[in-house]
């Protein structure tokens, strides 16, 4: 049997497994070490993998994941979502759909707090959906409002996964952030945009709110500056290069715990309940890792990547040719699994490819998590769709999964973009020059 | 001598102690290792206001940073078990019965205790090997067997908690199973 035959049984194989309900980190470590012993003996791969989990948490450049993870968690444990949404509700609260217009606008901004697409979507959702409900709004697009507006903490620098993507394939995390800015804000936009079509169909869907004085309107604005402090730091900071990716998630932590005191949120219970939420994602990310490094090992021995170019370059495919077909796996990869699982399980495979047509990889990176996004909203395993039914269980998973499909299509024409223009992706990065 | 239900009774409730003191533990360990963040925190803060204001650079900050997230990773591995925090895919699971899904739990508790044990035991081997090296840090020459310490100990204690895991949902499994 052919090495690629194997790791090919081996995707398989963990695919198998995790539908088994196995944790997917487990089923890629699992495969990967028996997989590994299979191909290179038992005292190469014992040798091999002796080192595997301890390189997969030790570099310096991980630091970042942990730090952001708890900045993440304490910035929605310190009321900032609040104060967000009630700032860009002031805005736009007004206009016909304009508290889901609101909802987008705070999931947008505080996705540049939280690297986490569900953390975004739990906190923004708790803040918004009562809201929306009192108002009248269709509880199905109220929540699928959410939904897709959560999925913009994945998208918005900083992002768990950028940083895991550029890690992995030893790109600039400044870069990726960078280039992840301009596609994040054209998500913004395009959600915008779907729930005004919607609306304008019709209008039942989101009535219209009060307009408030201008007063209020300043007074609710003003009530966001420590968000946009923290923001400006962090985000401010990696750009212009005055921190690097560590210091600015470690400025960032900090940030984030001082504000939760200073708003007097920071008792002994909720620092203790904020610690355990930071363990719990913290373990969750890194058993992944060393499950992905431990795989990754025997797809290496496979040689599955190569053969992958190989066959690419043989089928005389074009590169648009073969990036649409990577999206189309990605994104029925992404009905089935979690983004992160999905990009660390296959980030070996897809990378080799896409250095071998010449594309970039920054700008693939950004291409990635965005259609790793759509999968969080897709059924049937939507994440964002599970938050959102457990923060308003009347609702159910066949209504919500229809109430999403215009924000999939928006998700669609973004795809279709930034894949036809690459510039939307790499603009940035090279005017800051990272 | 107690009868058969009292003595089933009696090792439930010594199981029941068993799993408590296991979950505790691991979320003992998982607050401290995240805590130790807070200490990274710390040190890189100070790091950057130090080289912005006197220029130079405080020495050890990437090692002791290393150390914090050596513990607050691996210490939080075993707390995500009992935590049921590592993600799973619910599709197939979510159309069978408990009693089936108790059976797959048992398939994923036996795979992650062997994950682990293989883990634990392939990483001792390269441990003890640096230990006998005397391998130190670069900037502090903290030896590098207190980094392994975190993924012994962590790696450990997380074969450990995924049994417990699946013996907590076998137990309430039970539990239910009675009532009903």
């Amino acid at each position: 049997m052919s090495g690629a035959l194997l790791g090919l049984l081996g995707f398989a194989a963990v695919l198998v497994l995790a539908a088994l309900r196995v944790p997917v980190a487990v089923a890629m470590g699992a495969v990967g070490a028996v997989g590994s012993v299979a191909l290179l003996g038992w005292q190469s791969a014992a040798y091999l993998m002796s080192s595997l989990p301890f390189q997969a948490v030790f570099p310096y450049s991980l630091s970042v994941v942990p730090l952001f993870i708890f900045m993440g968690v304490f910035a929605t444990h310190s009321g900032l979502s609040r104060s967000l949404y009630n700032g860009v509700h002031a805005l736009l609260g007004h206009r016909r759909g304009g508290i889901a217009m609101a909802t987008v606008g705070a999931c947008a901004v505080f996705g540049a707090i939280c690297g986490s697409s569900l953390a975004t979507c739990a906190t923004i959702g708790k803040v918004a959906l009562p809201e929306m409900q009192r108002r009248g709004y269709s509880p199905r697009f109220a929540g699928a409002a959410v939904a897709a507006g959560g999925t913009l903490g994945v998208m918005i620098p900083p992002s768990i996964i950028l940083v895991l993507y550029a890690l992995l394939t030893e790109q600039s995390i400044g870069a990726l952030f960078a280039a992840a800015l301009v596609p994040g804000m054209i998500a913004t936009l395009l959600y915008l945009a779907a729930i005004v079509v919607q609306v304008r169909l019709r209008p039942e869907l989101g009535p219209a709110d009060r307009r408030l004085p201008w007063r209020e309107r300043a007074r609710a604005l003003a009530g966001t500056w420590d968000a946009l402090v923290l923001i400006g730091f962090v985000i401010g900071g990696i750009y212009s290069g005055i921190f690097s990716p560590t210091e600015a998630a470690a400025v960032g932590a900090g940030g984030a715990l001082v504000i939760t005191a200073a708003k007097g949120r920071l008792s002994r219970d909720a620092l203790l309940a904020g610690l355990a939420e930071t363990a719990q994602l913290t373990g969750m990310v890194f058993l992944i890792l060393i499950g992905a490094a431990l795989f990754n090992l025997f797809i290496e021995a496979t040689q599955l990547p190569g053969t992958l170019v190989t066959w690419v370059g043989e089928a005389g495919l074009s590169s648009g040719a073969v990036i649409a077909l990577i999206i189309v796996f990605y994104i029925v990869l992404g009905c089935f699994m979690d983004s992160l699982s999905m990009i660390l399980l296959t980030v070996a495979p897809a990378f080799a490819i896409i250095t071998q047509l010449g594309l970039d990889p920054v700008w693939f990176g950004v291409l990635l998590v965005t259609v790793a996004e759509i999968g969080l909203i897709t059924p049937p395993i939507g994440m964002n769709l599970f938050v959102i039914q457990a923060l308003s269980a009347d609702l159910r998973l066949s209504e919500l999964s229809v109430g999403v499909v215009p924000f999939i299509l928006a998700d669609i024409i973004r795809v279709i973009l930034l894949a036809a223009v690459p510039a939307l992706s790499l603009w940035l990065p090279s005017v800051l020059g990272i | 001598m107690p009868g058969p239900e009292a003595q089933a009774a009696r090792r439930a409730g010594a199981l029941e102690r068993v799993l408590r003191a296991i979950e505790r533990t691991t979320r003992i360990l998982a607050l401290v290792g995240t805590a130790s963040l807070v200490i990274a925190v710390g040190l890189v803060a100070a790091d950057i206001v130090w080289r912005r204001l006197l220029g130079g650079a405080i020495v050890g900050v990437i090692d002791l940073t290393q150390l914090c997230v050596m513990a607050a990773a691996f210490w939080s591995i075993p707390y995500a078990f009992t935590a049921h925090a590592h993600v799973t895919v619910d599709l197939l699971s979510e159309r069978l019965g408990r009693g089936a899904r108790l059976w797959l739990d048992a398939l994923g508790a036996a795979l992650s205790i062997a994950l682990m044990a293989a883990v634990l035991y392939l990483s001792s081997q390269r441990a003890l090997e640096q230990w006998g090296y005397g391998d130190v840090s670069q900037d502090l020459g903290i030896p590098m067997i207190w980094y392994w310490a975190f993924l012994l100990s962590g790696t450990a204690l997380a074969g450990v908690a995924a049994a417990a895991a699946f013996l907590r949902d076998a137990l309430e499994y039970r539990r239910a199973h009675r009532t009903a």
